[in-house]
């Protein structure tokens, strides 16, 4: 009879103890673990793929202390956010329910020359980067905030590496022409919410193929490149906006550096590097069929061109294909009378980078008129409505 | 009484798997029922989504179970019904992902996704055998001596090459002729053509590899999670040496840092202790850890551990193996070689056990 009412008790004071926990999680702001600063992509590309960026975070001040990490934590730490706590001193637990990670990722380091007339030679520096959410209790990007800064600047002879160098770290540590890479970073991260949303469905960029006139282009313009950067360059891409846009979570294409390696790190929990990232229950295939630049018109003051990127867009199901059309786009790039050097390269990627913006939009939105110039007309928009309904019914 | 107790056991078990419900495995199924449309229709919407979504669950549990070894597949396939009569019981939960409603054809099709609660499934498993089924206390005592170690050094011999040669010499004549202003002259000339048969041998010795030795703690812990739950007594083998006698700790790691197995007498002691202290089933394993590497894709060390293990029942005068498991390979990744490594051995400690258990509970060894 005293052991059955022992019992009793027991299992009342159980209960009690998985009701609080469960109450406490709740009244409670999420802990969300800083990882610092990190690079998008695997390991071996980080070098190639960020050139200049890469060499300047591995500079330090007097104290040992990188440089870039040093400005990042300032502006990060003194972020004043209602919804979320930032634990930076100390790392987070998955088992104590700290799983969310967030770094500032750099995404895209691009420069591209071009030679307006004698001694003057015109270079647009790029840099992207993404605020990046990630839960690894789901191995899933929950958040994703892309910024980006671009300047240009005009030389008499084709600016030298030094210059370059000089040009990307005086946008990461000080400011060109008043543009900094980290202060457009700091006006991005107030709008970062963290949203736990445990959807039913899972979204992945499963493989991205390069059709034989992409695998052209990405030989001519990225020579020292693998095939395979170029890939997950797309994937993280395509992930970043589809986030964005949809507001939905996707597993990442890889967990490269970013993930695998620095976010990781930032929990106590040795485990968590051997985390794998499940199956998507919608795997995405991306086909990047090829780039194509054309002329749209011409007159005294210079000449407009359209670089087109041309891409199938395929999201399936257990039970078939959801979305299998051709998507494109065309970015119209300006050249000046008189300029005999055109970089084209730059101006594919951001046709890409577009196309891959405006479609995640149209999941969304499903315009008639979009479908109609830049995909197959109405059997894409069929296919988006009926993409939309899946994410709203599941 | 009983009913107290079962609950109190769900409420932990309730807790050990919310606590640990990110590793919970997912398992993705369809399934399609046909229906009669119109006047005959006897089923509303819902009840057919439901019908289909039980036949899903079945299809999601048959290719979760294709996840098992041999041994535990032998040891489920006995009591399979059990498991499919009720799988609430061990799918923890499930959502439809996709539907489709084929009017043509007059046939719904649903696509579901379900997370196996894969602590009851082991639980269940368990229980039902010869082991499980014995109380705390009563179960079988089970010792290992498991060693981890790591490539101190590789000394490795050139292949000894024997050749052998057969030469061969020809004499050919052959006769010039001229004619030089009308005059015949005749003359001989010798040409030797020689002809080289090679061929032999060659001897490959196998490379001579010393080992280093680690602490076996970590893989002490992660092989007593998996074998205490499954019912076996896990008793330390320094327990046994002080007891009942056996060869020294110290002796067995010596012996395994030079080579690849025990000998014959330290075995033979090994074995002889354990069986003066009455426990049946002793286990003996190597985890060799390799040369650490850098992952490609993350910048992480990476290091792969194999692992090698053979069971005894030691009961009888001669031990029988009873399970063995491996040369099996498991890599680890961390930020150091040091945790990358201890990644890798516990991966390859439990994986191991987890096998040894299920040869065990599939010969219903107890």
């Amino acid at each position: 009879m005293k052991m059955k009412c022992c019992l009793q008790i027991l299992l009342i004071n159980l209960i009690c103890i998985f009701l609080c926990t469960a109450i406490d999680a709740k009244a409670e702001k999420t802990n969300v673990v800083y990882a610092g600063f990190a690079f998008l992509g695997e390991h071996v590309d980080i070098a190639k793929d960020y050139k200049y960026s890469s060499k300047i975070y591995k500079e330090k001040n007097s104290n040992g202390i990188y440089l870039v990490e040093k400005k990042l934590r300032d502006i990060v730490l003194n972020l004043d956010c209602n919804s979320f706590n930032i634990i930076s001193n100390q790392l987070g637990d998955i088992h104590e329910g700290d799983s969310i990670a967030l770094a500032i990722a750099l995404d895209w380091e691009d420069i591209s020359t071009e030679k307006i007339e004698e001694r003057l030679i015109k270079s647009v520096y790029n840099l992207h980067g993404q605020i990046l959410l990630f839960n690894f209790a789901q191995m899933e990007i929950i958040g994703c905030y892309p910024f980006g800064v671009r300047v240009t600047d005009c030389t008499p002879q084709v600016p030298s590496e030094t210059h370059k160098l000089k040009i990307f770290k005086k946008l990461y540590l000080e400011s060109v022409a008043d543009v900094n890479f980290l202060k457009v970073l700091s006006e991005r991260l107030h709008a970062v919410k963290i949203d736990k949303n445990d959807e039913n469905i899972t979204f992945k960029v499963d493989d991205v193929v390069l059709e034989p006139k992409a695998k052209k282009f990405v030989k001519q313009n990225f020579p020292t490149q693998r095939d395979q950067a170029f890939k997950i360059f797309v994937a993280q891409q395509f992930s970043s906006f589809f986030a964005k846009n949809t507001n939905l979570s996707i597993l990442p294409y890889t967990k490269g550096k970013a993930i695998g390696n620095k976010m990781a790190g930032q929990f106590a929990n040795g485990d968590i590097f051997e985390l794998q990232i499940p199956e998507g229950d919608y795997p995405i295939t991306i086909s990047v069929r090829g780039f194509k630049k054309a002329k749209l018109d011409e007159n005294n003051t210079g000449e407009s061109w359209a670089y087109g990127s041309y891409v199938r867009l395929n999201i399936k199901s257990a039970l078939g294909d959801i979305v299998n059309s051709k998507i494109k786009n065309a970015a119209v790039k300006i050249v000046p009378a008189g300029q005999n050097d055109v970089a084209d390269r730059s101006a594919f990627i951001e046709s890409l980078l577009a196309l891959f913006d405006k479609t995640t939009k149209q999941f969304v939105t499903c315009t008639k008129s979009w479908t109609r110039k830049n995909a197959e007309g109405d059997a894409t928009r069929e296919q988006f409505t009926t993409l939309k309904e899946k994410i709203s019914k599941y | 009484m009983k009913k107290i107790v079962s609950i109190v056991c769900f409420c932990l078990l309730l807790i050990t798997t919310y606590s640990y419900s990110f590793a919970a495995p997912n398992v993705s199924g369809s399934a399609s029922i046909s229906y009669k449309d119109g006047l005959f229709s006897s089923k509303s919407p819902a009840e057919l989504q439901e019908e289909a979504v039980q036949k899903a669950l079945i299809t999601v549990w048959k290719k979760y179970t294709t996840t098992f070894s041999p041994a535990k597949y032998k040891a489920y396939i006995g009591m399979e019904q059990v498991f499919t009569d009720h799988l609430d019981q061990y799918i923890a939960s499930y959502k439809v992902i996709d539907e489709k409603n084929n009017k043509d054809n007059k046939q719904y099709i649903v696509a579901i996704k379900a997370t196996i609660n894969e602590v009851a499934v082991e639980a269940k498993l368990g229980s039902a055998s010869a082991a499980g089924n014995t109380a705390s206390g009563d179960g079988s005592m089970f010792s290992f001596i498991f060693v981890a170690r790591d490539v101190a050094s590789v000394k490795s011999y050139k292949a000894k090459v024997t050749k052998v040669g057969k030469a061969e010499a020809r004499i050919m004549n052959e006769e010039k002729s001229a004619m030089a202003d009308g005059t015949m002259v005749s003359g001989k000339s010798q040409k030797v053509m020689a002809k080289v048969t090679t061929g032999g041998s060659s001897e490959r010795k196998a490379d001579k590899i010393k080992y280093v030795v680690s602490s076996a703690a970590d893989v002490d812990a992660a092989m007593n999670e998996i074998l205490s739950p499954a019912g076996f007594e896990v008793v330390d083998y320094a327990d046994i040496v002080s007891e009942c006698g056996g060869a020294e700790p110290a002796v067995i790691k010596d012996e395994f840092s030079k080579q690849a197995e025990l000998s014959r007498s330290v075995r033979k002691e090994a074995i002889s202790g354990a069986r003066i202290c009455e426990v049946p089933l002793f286990a003996i394993g190597t985890l060799d850890a390799g040369m650490e590497e850098t992952d490609p894709a993350s910048g992480l060390k990476k290091v792969y551990v194999s692992v090698n293990a053979k069971v005894y029942n030691i009961e009888k005068r001669l031990p029988k193996k009873v399970a063995s498991v491996g040369p099996v390979q498991y890599a680890g990744v961390g930020p150091s070689a040091t945790v990358a490594k201890r990644n890798a051995l516990s991966k390859a400690a439990k994986s191991a056990a987890k096998a040894i258990v299920d040869q065990l509970n599939a010969k219903n060894l107890k």
